[in-house]
């Protein structure tokens, strides 16, 4: 995977966990540098182009005026100045409070306008924060299925069902707690979910139902029964979005042990 | 002030950026701006872009040319993963991914820089050019999928129409075979 990593080509749980990996794994992050040479070279495989020669005049402007923009000097007349001499002459000073007020009219317009956007934007900054906590809070769970003991990882591929979906599940075989992450699987329907299943021997003991992200993931926090956190199987089943005792639907993607 | 900048490595050079020495950007600026110039428009399509983010990719070196660690990787590819990044941010931000994909926009006439007449790293090019001759067409349009339109194997996948893991096998065959290729010459030289 790190040689996709080079290419920035790696997306959904394969991404999250690389970037998990790397955080504690100095051998994979010194490989990822000799990928990245690889991929670098890619480049030459690009024409060589000329631009313009003002491009190269802009660059050594910027970086002499990047200290000077405190220094700038003001862009804006004072506003007084301007009404002062509005109202100098007596018989226009009617227009000129009309103008005014029509100003003061449209200022209130625009501010309108911008508050309303701002509060927008507020909301989905809201929005993004709450979904980073809970990436975060995943990740750190995450962490400590990985570092524990018992963790083990399976990979759960897609069937004839959904040949393109792909699916990691990490867990603690002694405590049980299990994290999800899947992609390549379409929105489920309305009033439909998928659900994860333990198989111990050939009987499926349900998991939680979960919903597939716009970004095209799915994760999930589930917990392993204890007859099957040592020798189960999984598999991932569509079902009705409340979940069902046992699987209905056929199986998109199953573990392969 | 660096009196005889072309004698200068590229490590050199970042490292005289990083004490602020406008002379070494210029230089860097002059050594790189083809081979950068030409990623950046074969990712954007835009000159106007391309001439944009390559004056970002400068600013930005001037800012972090202290970050760069030469123990860590060669300033090539720093430099070149910098552009790269830059330009796929700006190709996402503008939304234009599909746009600008599915549209021919001829720019190959305009500014562009006869190679036969310009020995700019010639032989790591010839080098480069050989070795994707060397991939299948299919590990090769996967990887440049990937470069030069800043894909993700999924939307790689979704592209070509082929099934993910297929896509992920291809491309990891790809760049193992690209690196056995371009190995011996990139102990030797500086890519």
């Amino acid at each position: 995977m790190l040689a996709l990593h080079a290419l920035s080509a790696l997306d959904g749980s394969d991404l999250r966990m690389m970037e998990e990996h790397l955080v504690s794994c100095s051998t994979c992050r010194e490989d990822l540098e000799g990928w990245r040479d690889t991929a670098g070279a890619l480049a030459h495989a690009g024409e060589l182009l000329e631009p313009s020669p003002q491009v190269r005049a802009r660059i050594l402007e910027g970086i002499r005026s990047a200290g000077k923009v405190d220094a700038a000097s003001p862009n804006v007349l004072p506003l007084q100045s301007r009404l002062r001499q509005a109202f100098w002459v007596p018989r226009y000073a009617a227009i000129a409070a009309s103008l005014v007020f029509v100003a003061l009219i449209v200022g209130l317009v625009i501010l309108w306008q911008q508050s309303r956007r701002a509060n927008q934007e507020l909301a989905k900054l809201s929005a993004q924060y709450e979904q980073a906590q809970r990436d975060r809070e995943r990740n750190q769970k995450l962490l400590e299925i990985l570092n524990s003991p018992g963790a083990r990882v399976a990979e759960l591929v897609g069937t004839n069902e959904a040949p393109a979906a792909h699916a990691v599940l990490t867990y603690d075989a002694k405590s049980g707690q299990a994290i999800l992450m899947t992609n390549g699987l379409p929105p489920a329907p309305a009033g439909k979910a998928y659900q994860l299943w333990f198989i111990v021997g050939n009987l499926p003991m349900p998991g939680r139902v979960f919903a597939i992200e716009p970004n095209g993931t799915g994760v999930s926090s589930d917990q392993l029964p204890l007859a099957a956190a040592k020798t189960a199987g999984f598999a991932i089943t569509q079902e009705s979005a409340a979940g069902a005792t046992s699987p209905t639907g056929p199986i998109l993607l199953r573990s392969s042990s | 002030m660096l009196p005889e900048s072309k004698q200068l490595t590229d490590a050199n050079l970042l490292n005289a950026i990083a004490r602020q020495d406008e002379q070494a950007l210029a230089s860097l600026y002059d050594r790189y701006r083809l081979i950068l110039f030409g990623l950046l428009m074969r990712i954007l399509r835009s000159r106007e872009e391309a001439e944009d983010v390559l004056q970002e990719v400068f600013l930005q070196v001037w800012r972090r040319a202290s970050d760069f660690d030469p123990q860590r990787g060669r300033p090539f590819t720093w430099l070149v993963t910098l552009a790269r990044s830059r330009a796929i941010d700006r190709l996402r931000q503008l939304g234009s991914r599909e746009r600008v994909a599915s549209s021919v926009i001829e720019f190959a006439g305009e500014g562009m820089v006869d190679a036969a007449e310009n020995t700019f790293r010639s032989e790591q090019r010839q080098l480069v050019a050989a070795a994707l001759t060397e991939l299948s067409e299919e590990q090769r349009r996967a990887l440049t999928l990937a470069y030069f339109e800043g894909l993700t194997q999924a939307e790689i996948a979704e592209r070509l129409r082929s099934p993910l893991g297929t896509v992920k096998t291809r491309m990891r065959s790809g760049m193992i075979k690209l690196r056995e290729l371009l190995s011996q010459q990139m102990e030797s030289r500086a890519f």
